[in-house]
């Protein structure tokens, strides 16, 4: 019997000496005490001498330390305690978060006045209960130690008094001159601060507000308007597209509203039973994404080919011609067979034409009225690479005198050269960023905006769709809301928060009726944080556009030539606004698993080609750096390779490389805007390239070959099963033959008949708390990671601790690789501690610090674990973390470690032990101190929580009211969990499922967490690299 | 006023000591009329009522009511009742009294912010106590301060007692004796020996000999390395910690003397994590009006009044507020997680169990040890409301186990109470 060979890289693959080296240990480097200690040995002086030393001194220090009294702690109570407010109970408020491009509607989880956490909003129509990695690591922005603690004349602290009185004359006098005031921001939302900002332009009649958003969707407007008469972008419904096509879009990750669309997707990739059939998504893409790597088939072009895909799927679809590529033409035709409004076409261009292309496609397949809508559009994309270029025009010909910048970083994200010194031919600059950005840096003031969680706001991410945005939090520092400071410089003054309510009155009251007096209506706006009104855009399509674009299209496919570069924006830092956040830098990207820093992803076939190593000193990572060159600019980027890139095909990911930023740590990777040339009025994200080998090299905190469970010595894929799939076609068969276990899946039947045990069988009298992850709709998008993070107090460790396999998160998403090379297919698996119920790691514990909980949870006892690590090396699943620093400073003895030698630590480096930015912790989760071990512990907290509420209540726990961090924000909600006693559970339902599995579960772990295994919806063979079972 | 200094001094006496006079007898007769059972029935049935919000000399949320019967007589008949038969009526029930038309009693209502309760059990009997009371309140003195110094004070630990000291002197007394014994019988040893011709060997003392010494040692060795593993244990427990605290709150006086009820001050107990320190507004719902305690009179009350920024004299909350900075007593270890809703709601725990004889602590220290083996113990013993609470409707195992008698009784331990993730994580 053969089995597919799963790999996680090339390196892995292949076997390469470097990753082998690594591979067998379980901590790859030798214990640094050990080397002092030998090292006298060597050089022939004695050792014995120095471990006296070290013994008088510890105990002498211990003595000395223990000598210590008691501190005196105060308890302070309120003098007045809010009526809402008990101490230790969390508080959550509805609220919208909109930040850099992404939205979400949430719930902010408040202890004692202090937002901790960022869920998501389950009542949301929007974002339907998911939320993004980017909302959920938000939080820690709000206590960021680089924020604007007060309004700033360059670099030297005013009051506001100040600001406004001399900002406000400037103003004056510019606009009596009839000098042009600009207020450049990225897509507003909030209709209260665009009615604020109307009324700034009543005040001074030649303001002019421009929108520019740094991951432009300026493209796909301009085709809406030249096709719809609409500068819009419609609602997709990807649940009922039976066929989707996906051209350079990754609509999972980062394309429009990635929340909105996974889960809406998952709806129609989720498989049972009961539901029989899924979508068929095909995703034609040069650089590999997300989405990508989750299509049923993904066809690698180049990236000029995605846009001649667009005109073969035009001519086959409108045209009824052929197609020059026959993948592509495989896939129009499968377009058309799905009928009438069954189909949709998406593409990730920001070229106009191309999109004219994709809309003239979706209109002959019928798609709109059916999978895309016109009844609400998303105002979250409303820039124009104009604006852009109209203010460095303006501010050179000297016409635009004043320019105020609100939540835009144009000073990094621009592409269009010149910016920095335009800028400063302004009169007036003023920035409202409320942390160090470049803009801010370089602008005359900064009038710091609050942080969204500190400030009143409302927002309208789709047309008639409202949130309210509430304060969680008194102001940290001497801000004041941007709406607010326009109201005063307008003359008007007053509070925003009555503001708001004022526009709400006048706009929204009227046209509801389920509420006959405001205040109802307000007070249940605000606690529900959505509310929605009936839909009520339309459109229709005109053609006449689209022979010309086809044209255009086809011209600029072909100019591209054969060395390509495409930047796109990744999942954790968007457009940079999020470089400056820890938790996202040390997210591994879900495509190439690199942390801190951008990098050019390549083809491993072209490298080899090309003469870059492929086997680096994996303890090292130390990478090749080439550089690349495009639109006349070059930056020099490590190359890393990344399966499923074609050859001469390069991605470097935008936003990596921010100067302005508080600590050097996060002045990571290079910035790549000045790399992307205009095609039209837009700045496209495909360019021609350059590219040559340096003689440098650079180190990658790649995570790729961390942890991992395959190894060879141990028998390699053969005797382990870690990911499991099949196809639809094969599965629906297994499922109508009643088979227990389904295709793909069959042999666990011979697993669970070897289910044998010594031991005694463990008894759960109350619960049993068990999770199935769905791999058929994981996405990968790398949200539960960081919200693992937030809620558990996981620590960032820094570069340098990464690449040396010591970061902490406690889940983290394994991506597998099967089949070629060049074009694999992927499985993603979220995997954290498993909670076997015969856990290898309980065995070997010294001192019975690791041990089992009656309600089947794989316990860590920090403080009374000693540090031998036994447990992590005898960890199947390679979970289990250990401190090798005190990350957090959790002991008393502040600083004990220095950061002399290499070894820096990024917590402390970085500020995230200064009080205000320890203020994120959860307090109800110990902060883990250097020496001991941690791993997921299925958010025991929570549990206990939910528990207790149940308790308090007298009533039984009920089904989904005990949930984990990385449940509740899964977008698609690929996680369940719950209670395996409880007979009516829907994660029992899931447990038996016929696609469950456990990981490796063939050595009898009884792991409590199960896998659903991921189906395909397609027939083609596809060629895979076999193990044979029995030979090898 | 100027010229009052220049009276003569002989009339000044004069005037002085007759008023004193005057008023000593007045009292005297005053107080000859008031029956002492019936003001003491009456005191107390003010303290239960009306305490707290009227107090009989000084305004607080209701008027100061010492000549309350008079000011209402004075506000005449009305309706064939008299004004004091409208002052009952507005006791029991101030609405009637104004429904019926009573001017006065409309007055009053409007003359405060707060409406007085409803007294509707009160008999015309009670009244007549609460006024007799309310008229004379220093009839027999003022409240009696003298109530027993309390208990505990000053007493650092909650631990054993210790031996009393005659026993020490008995013990020596023993010990004196056996030696002076031992004394006599060696004198007479060596006199006998002398007489019987026994030659002499030089003596090694016994601190000397080779076997006490390794005795010693070992006494030693052992008595030491328990003291160091006891102290070692030990670190940082704090039973017995009685810190001063920044005022002289007595849990005695209130919890013990006055009954209040632990969770009206503690009241997140019930429903959250921590056992709230009260904020200094719960305080300011009785001491509006109890201006003076027993003990320390206005001293330490001042000090919640300057701390919640109240201003006495025109009754307002207009100063500058300064939290309490109280010295927290019980403290856990950070990697400990305790929940007191889980134990005082959900487990139904009294907070003696672990706070000890709080209602009879002026001064309150930690009673219990707060180590793990305590909470351990506990937990092995305490039974969990396993038939009464629903929640653990579901745990099927447990209730056959105890149908088949296999288990008398579920304990917290047998629902996994003692498992590390219970508290630490």
């Amino acid at each position: 019997m053969a089995e597919k060979n799963y790999w996680k890289g090339i390196e892995e693959k292949e076997q390469l000496e470097g990753f082998r080296q690594i591979a067998v240990k379980e901590f790859r480097d030798e214990l640094p005490v050990l080397s002092s200690i030998t090292e006298p040995i060597s050089t022939g002086k004695s050792n014995r001498r120095d471990f006296l030393k070290m013994l008088g001194f510890s105990v002498t220090a211990a003595a000395v330390a223990a000598s210590c009294e008691m501190p005196v702690r105060k308890s302070i109570p309120y003098v007045w305690r809010p009526e809402d407010i008990v101490p230790g109970v969390a508080n959550y408020y509805a609220s919208a978060f909109y930040q850099g491009g992404d939205y979400g509607a949430v719930l902010v989880k408040t202890r004692e006045g202090r937002p901790i956490k960022v869920e998501a909003n389950k009542l949301s129509v929007v974002t339907k209960g998911g939320t993004s990695a980017r909302a959920q690591a938000s939080v820690l922005s709000l206590y960021d130690g680089a924020r604007y603690k007060s309004p700033k004349k360059g670099t030297e602290a005013i009051t506001w008094e100040t600001a406004d009185k001399e900002i406000g004359e400037k103003l004056k006098s510019i606009a009596a001159s009839g000098g042009k005031i600009v207020i450049f921001s990225s897509s507003i939302i909030s209709p209260s601060t665009k009615s604020v900002i109307a009324d700034f332009k009543a005040a001074y009649p030649t303001v002019e507000h421009l929108t520019y958003d740094g991951v432009s969707y300026s493209g796909i407007l301009d085709a809406n308007e030249k096709t719809f008469g609409k500068r819009a972008i419609p609602s997709y419904n990807f649940a009922k597209a039976k066929v989707i096509v996906g051209v350079g879009a990754d609509f999972l990750g980062t394309w429009v509203s990635p929340v909105e669309f996974s889960a809406n997707y998952a709806e129609n990739r989720r498989v049972s039973a009961d539901k029989k059939t899924m979508s068929r998504h095909i995703q034609i893409e040069s650089v590999p994404t997300i989405t990508g790597y989750k299509a049923d088939t993904r066809i690698a072009v180049k990236p000029s080919e995605e846009l001649s895909a667009l005109v073969d799927l035009y001519n086959v679809i409108v045209g009824g011609g052929a197609a020059a590529n026959a993948k592509v033409g495989k896939a129009a035709e499968e377009l058309k067979a799905a009928g009438a409004g069954n189909a949709l076409v998406v593409s990730g261009s920001n070229d106009a034409n191309a999109q004219v292309l994709v809309n003239a496609i979706n209109n002959a397949l019928g798609s709109y009225g059916s999978t895309i809508t016109w009844d609400r559009t998303y105002n979250t994309k409303q820039g124009s690479d104009k604006s852009l270029t109209a203010l460095v025009d303006g501010l050179n010909a000297g016409t635009v005198k004043a320019v105020l910048f609100y939540e835009s970083n144009p000073a990094f994200t621009s592409p269009a050269k010149g910016f920095a010194e335009a800028l400063k031919k302004a009169e007036l600059s003023v920035s409202f960023a409320n942390r160090l950005d470049e803009t801010s840096a370089a602008c005359q003031y900064v009038c710091p905006d609050n942080h969204w969680l500190e400030s009143w706001n409302d927002a309208e991410p789709k047309t008639g769709v409202f949130n309210t945005v509430q304060p969680t939090i008194s102001k940290l520092f001497d801000t004041r809301p941007f709406a607010e400071t326009l109201l005063k410089w307008s003359g008007k003054g007053g509070s925003y928060y009555e503001y708001i309510q004022k526009y709400w009155e006048k706009n929204l009251y009227t046209k509801q009726s389920k509420y006959s007096g405001f205040w109802a209506f307000w007070d249940n706006s605000v606690h529900d944080g959505e509310v929605v009104l009936p839909a009520s855009g339309s459109a229709s399509f005109s053609g006449s556009s689209v022979a010309d674009a086809v044209t255009a299209v086809s011209s600029a496919a072909s100019s591209f030539g054969d060395t390509q570069v495409k930047f796109y924006e990744s999942i954790a830092v968007g457009d940079g606004y999020w470089a400056d956040n820890p938790w996202l830098q040390e997210l591994p990207d879900s495509v190439s698993k690199v942390t801190w820093g951008n990098y050019i992803i390549a083809s491993p076939t072209w490298m080899v080609k090309n003469g870059y190593n492929l086997d680096p000193d994996f303890k090292e990572k130390i990478y090749a750096v080439a550089q690349l060159t495009a639109n006349g600019q070059s930056v020099e980027l490590p190359v890393v390779g990344v399966p499923g890139t074609p050859e001469g095909v390069f991605g470097v990911a935008v936003g990596y490389g921010r100067t302005a930023v508080a600590h050097d740590e996060l002045k990571v990777g290079a910035n790549v805007f000045q790399l992307l040339s205009k095609s039209g009025d837009n700045f496209t994200e495909i360019a021609k390239a350059e590219i040559s080998k340096t003689a440098k090299t650079e180190k990658v905190a790649i995570t790729q070959t961390h942890f991992n469970i395959t190894m060879q010595d141990l028998g390699g894929i053969k005797t382990r099963k870690v990911v499991k799939e099949t196809t639809l076609k094969e599965y629906v068969k297994s499922v109508e033959d009643k088979r227990a276990y389904s295709a793909g899946n069959e042999d666990r039947e011979h697993i669970m008949e070897e289910l044998v045990t010594l031991y005694y069988k463990h008894e759960r009298p109350g619960h049993h708390w068990t999770m199935v992850v769905d791999l058929n709709t994981c996405t990968g998008c790398s949200a539960c990671v960081v919200a693992c993070n937030a809620e558990n107090n996981v620590p960032v460790v820094g570069k340098d601790q990464v690449i040396r396999a010591r970061e902490m998160h406690w889940m983290r998403i394994d991506r597998y690789y099967t089949g070629e090379v060049d074009n694999p297919d992927v499985v993603f698996q979220p995997l954290m501690c498993q909670h076997c119920d015969n856990a290898p790691c309980e065995n070997v514990c010294p001192v019975a610090a690791t041990n089992h909980s009656n309600e089947g949870l794989n316990q860590m006892a920090y403080n009374r674990c000693i540090g031998t690590r036994y447990c992590a090396n005898n960890c199947p699943y390679k979970v289990r973390r250990f401190n090798w620093y005190d990350y957090q400073q959790a002991d008393a003895f502040d600083k004990q470690y220095g950061t002399s030698n290499d070894q820096n630590v990024a917590s402390e480096t970085l500020g995230l032990h200064e009080p205000l930015t320890r203020m994120v912790l959860n307090p109800d989760v110990t902060v883990r101190s250097r020496g001991v071990m941690e791993k997921c512990s299925f958010c025991v907290q929570r549990l206990q929580g939910a528990k207790l509420d149940a308790k308090k209540a007298g009533r039984p726990l009920a089904d989904g009211e005990a949930t984990t961090a990385c449940q509740t924000a899964c977008p698609t909600n690929a996680i369940s969990f719950g209670d395996r006693n409880d007979k009516n559970s829907e994660v029992l339902k899931q447990f038996n499922d016929s696609r469950a599995f456990g990981v490796i579960e063939e050595i009898h772990t009884m792991p409590n967490v199960l896998y659903l295994t991921q189906v395909r919806n397609r027939d083609e063979e596809k060629k895979y690299d076999v193990i044979d079972y029995y030979h090898a | 006023m100027k010229h009052r200094y220049h009276l003569p001094q002989p009339r000044k006496f004069y005037f002085n000591t007759l008023l004193t006079f005057v008023l000593s007898f007045a009292f005297l007769f005053s107080y000859a009329e008031v029956d002492k059972a019936a003001w003491n029935e009456g005191k107390a049935l003010f303290k239960g009522n009306c305490a707290a919000c009227h107090n009989p000399k000084v305004d607080g949320t209701g008027p100061a009511l010492m000549g309350v019967t008079a000011r209402w007589e004075a506000a005449g008949d009305f309706k064939g009742k008299t004004g004091k038969q409208w002052l009952y009526t507005w006791i029991k029930n101030y609405d009637d009294a104004v429904k019926g038309g009573y001017k006065y009693a409309a007055d009053m209502l409007n003359s405060r912010p707060a409406n007085m309760n409803v007294f509707a059990s009160l008999k015309d009997a009670d009244i007549e106590k609460i006024l007799l009371y309310v008229e004379n309140p220093d009839a027999y003195g003022a409240p009696t301060t003298t109530a027993a110094p309390a208990a505990g004070a000053g007493e650092t630990t909650g631990g054993t007692k210790a031996p009393s000291a005659s026993l020490y002197i008995f013990v020596f007394f023993l010990i004196v004796l056996v030696a002076i014994l031992i004394g006599v019988t060696n004198k007479l040893d060596k006199i006998i020996a002398e007489k019987d011709g026994v030659p002499q060997v030089a003596k090694v003392p016994f601190y000397k000999r080779p076997n006490f010494i390794v005795a010693l040692c070992l006494i030693a060795f052992v008595y030491l390395g328990f003291k160091t593993v006891d102290w070692g244990v030990s670190l940082g427990r704090q039973q017995g910690y009685q810190p001063t605290q920044p005022i002289k709150y007595s849990h005695a006086l209130h919890a013990g003397k006055h009954k209040i009820d632990c969770q009206y001050c503690h009241s997140t107990a019930y429903t959250g994590k921590h056992a709230n320190i009260p904020s200094v507004n719960t305080c300011m719902n009785c001491h509006k009006n109890v201006t003076k305690g027993p003990q320390y009179g206005t001293e330490e009350i001042a000090k919640i009044y300057e701390a919640v920024g109240w201003d006495a004299y025109s009754q307002t909350y207009s100063k500058p507020q300064k939290p309490v900075e109280w010295v927290r007593i019980h403290n856990l270890p950070d990697h400990v997680y305790f929940n007191h809703a889980q134990h005082v709601n959900a487990g139904k725990v009294q907070c003696q169990t672990c706070h000890g004889p709080i209602e009879t602590m002026e001064e309150v220290y930690q009673y219990s040890p707060l180590s793990m083996g305590w909470c351990i113990n506990c937990h092995r013993q305490t039974e969990v409301q396993f038939a009464s609470n629903d929640y653990y409707s579901g745990f099927e195992l447990l209730h056959q186990k105890l149908k088949n008698k296999e288990l008398s009784k579920i304990t917290v331990e047998n629902i996994g109470g003692t498992e590390c993730q219970r508290c630490h994580y």
